[in-house]
């Protein structure tokens, strides 16, 4: 039984090195496809190597955005006219000036001055009673 | 909602018909102005919470902060993605600004879905255009691997959930989240209903993701280009937190139970993805396992269910947001400079960008937690609410804790501390652009500490 | 005036999300409308309105 196993042993080895023609491989091989496609989408990879002349050179006030000068200048004030002064700076007023929700604010500055109100005049901070007892008619032994 | 969905819509034939020469600066300013008329959602004067109402969506305070960061996050990927979509051709950079449009536009009616199909059906929608996204404009071969990981994952997760909510649709009558919050607990005793109950929250943890199930993600992240790893992480992820916060008050009196093991793997996951973060050598892959770890910390706040805990949980999810993207794009910066992600090959960095080093050091202490932060309130508040459920999880939360800032520091000495390797000679100097971009993440982040209530949920 | 001509057709397409905007609102606004459609028409909670008084709530 065991005598057996060297024989697969040598078979094994050349079925995956020696397969038969119907054996051909349907989908393109990932690896190749995908260099291809790499090389397709960034040509730029070159150009960005030790030999690109740099984009300051042309333009010193290079920001980042076009190469263009003046489209990266206009790109500039836009970008930071919409997302500083506009957004962050009237978004910022908008949210800072938003009505107080459920009124919890107040509530909070309400509490803080009865409870100095209440501990000047030595009185219990909160009554046991929610309502004025004395306010709440209630129906005599005798009449129920 | 229509107010901010139809100019979104608008978008996309403006893109299409602009010129070449003005694209990048029109689309900035109006995806900006969306974001600034965004804020107006913030604006609730409910008493229920449900504002701008129409038929089919309505906000309130859960869903409100996640969409006015959907809403920024778009001019910040167009800000992001100019410098590496200019060798394309035009129409390419076209169809890629329309992607990501498309993108907002999903993630807006999954946010702001008043059924739970209609939310079902647009989570699944937003796979399409970051798909696209992975595969046509990845950077490396390994993007198509990424991108059937991606898609496979997130499916096979969600198919249960449509099969439980065709279910929940049959026993209610309604799918509506308006009125589900009213129904009363449902009777589950069955075997089958627990499997209902993991099928409901399956897709959710996929997506944030648990760790476990989390293989996805760290591919997605690292063959992203920069834009869809800034949105995978500041919104995509977020979609899972959302919808289990959505869904769990439906499965009630299962979760006491149920929710243990998951509690754990989250737990788990913060330290295990920690650790792997301290021995990662891809800049990427580090931030994306950054991630892991955080989301872990949201799901354990989600699924103790107490006040403070969902509560943690958004909190961390919008500073989180933030967070990560800034890092994503200063990964990107030093990956434009240096064309590759490895850490080990630009080191010392802050003797050729010294500013930049700023940057990198606010992003850092962020993601880390520092005091006055979002992020550090956040995760104050799921600390303290397992804490309160079991005191054994502070040992896994601090560890947790202590790992993030470790490897945050790490993450901060590899890149910036240090001397300058010989090979780099000749590194362009940062641009206004990325200043502006790293500016506009932080800065919300900042304003963020001085009115945190708006990201408060339901208890604000 | 040529100037103006040139720059209306460089830039035209910069009306399109204001206006998206605006009828957006304008919808929003529509749709807020059709949420009172049924104010005060209860027969059991209706009441008359006070002298002065356009709507029972807003």
């Amino acid at each position: 039984m065991l005598s057996r196993l060297p024989r697969f042993g040598r078979t094994f080895p050349r079925l995956l090195s020696d397969p038969p023609a119907r054996f051909v491989s349907q989908s393109k091989p990932i690896g190749a496809a995908g260099s291809t496609a790499v090389t397709e989408l960034h040509p730029g990879a070159e150009q960005t190597g030790h030999g690109e002349v740099s984009r300051y050179v042309k333009n010193p006030d290079y920001h980042g955005f076009s190469s263009d000068p003046e489209v990266d200048v206009w790109n500039m004030r836009v970008g930071f006219f919409f997302g500083i002064s506009v957004a962050l700076v009237i978004g910022g007023t908008f949210i800072h000036y938003l009505p107080d929700h459920g009124m919890r604010q107040w509530a909070r500055r309400e509490a803080e001055r009865v409870i100095q109100l209440r501990e000047m005049k030595n009185l219990p901070l909160i009554d046991e009673n929610y309502y004025d007892p004395n306010k709440i008619v209630l129906a005599t032994a005798e009449e129920v | 909602m229509l107010k901010i969905l139809i100019p979104t819509l608008m978008l996309i034939p403006t893109t299409w018909l602009t010129s070449a020469k003005w694209l990048w600066p029109t689309t900035l300013a109006h995806s900006l102005l969306i974001a600034l008329a965004s804020l107006s959602w913030l604006k609730n004067l409910s008493e229920t919470g449900w504002t701008s109402l129409n038929l089919y969506m309505a906000t309130d305070p859960l869903s409100t902060p996640l969409l006015v960061l959907t809403c920024w996050l778009l001019p910040l990927m167009i800000l992001a993605s100019q410098n590496h979509t200019t060798t394309e051709p035009i129409n390419r950079q076209r169809m890629y600004i329309t992607l990501l449009t498309s993108l907002q536009i999903f993630l807006i009616l999954a946010f702001g879905a008043t059924e739970m199909i209609m939310f079902y059906v647009m989570f699944e929608a937003t796979l399409i255009p970051t798909l696209f996204l992975i595969t046509r404009w990845g950077n490396q071969a390994e993007r198509l691997n990424a991108g059937t990981y991606f898609l496979f994952y997130t499916l096979a997760g969600s198919l249960p959930l449509l099969v439980a909510l065709l279910l929940l649709q049959n026993s209610t009558g309604t799918l509506s989240l308006l009125t589900l919050q009213f129904s009363g607990p449902t009777i589950l005793t069955s075997f089958a209903d627990k499997l209902w109950w993991a099928g409901c929250l399956l897709a959710f943890l996929v997506k944030m993701p648990l760790y476990g199930v989390h293989l996805w993600l760290p591919k997605a992240h690292v063959e992203a280009p920069i834009a869809g790893s800034m949105v995978l992480a500041a919104v995509l992820l977020k979609l899972g937190g959302y919808g289990m916060m959505r869904i769990l008050p439906m499965l009630e009196p299962l979760t006491k139970e149920l929710s243990y093991p998951f509690i754990i793997f989250a737990l788990w996951g913060v330290i295990m993805t920690g650790s792997i973060c301290l021995r990662q050598t891809d800049l990427k892959s580090l931030i994306a396992y950054s991630s892991v770890g955080h989301m872990g910390l949201v799901v354990g706040g989600i699924l103790i269910q107490t006040p403070w805990g969902l509560t943690g949980a958004l909190i961390l999810m919008i500073a989180h947001g933030l967070t990560s993207s800034a890092l994503f794009c200063l990964a990107n910066t030093n990956y434009e400079r240096t064309h590759s992600r490895t850490m080990a090959l630009a080191r010392g960095l802050q003797m050729a960008l010294p500013l930049m080093t700023t940057w990198w050091f606010i992003a850092s202490l962020a993601n880390l937690a520092l005091p006055p932060l979002p992020n550090l309130m956040a995760e104050l508040m799921i600390i303290t609410s397992l804490f309160n459920w079991s005191w054994w999880t502070l040992a896994l939360t601090g560890t947790g804790t202590l790992i993030t800032a470790g490897y945050s520091l790490y993450m901060f000495l590899m890149t910036q501390r240090g001397p300058l390797p010989t090979h780099i000679i000749a590194l362009e100097p940062s641009h206004s652009r990325e200043h502006l971009l790293v500016a506009l993440h932080l800065l919300p982040l900042i304003l963020l500490i001085l009115k945190p209530e708006l990201i408060w949920g339901w208890t604000a | 005036m040529v100037n103006f001509v040139a720059l209306a057709r460089e830039h035209w397409v910069n009306i399109l999300v204001p206006m998206g905007f605006v009828i957006g609102w304008y919808f929003d606004r529509q749709q807020d409308q059709r949420l009172t459609a049924f104010r005060n028409k209860s027969a059991l909670f209706g009441r008359e309105l006070k002298p002065g008084e356009e709507v029972t709530w807003k």
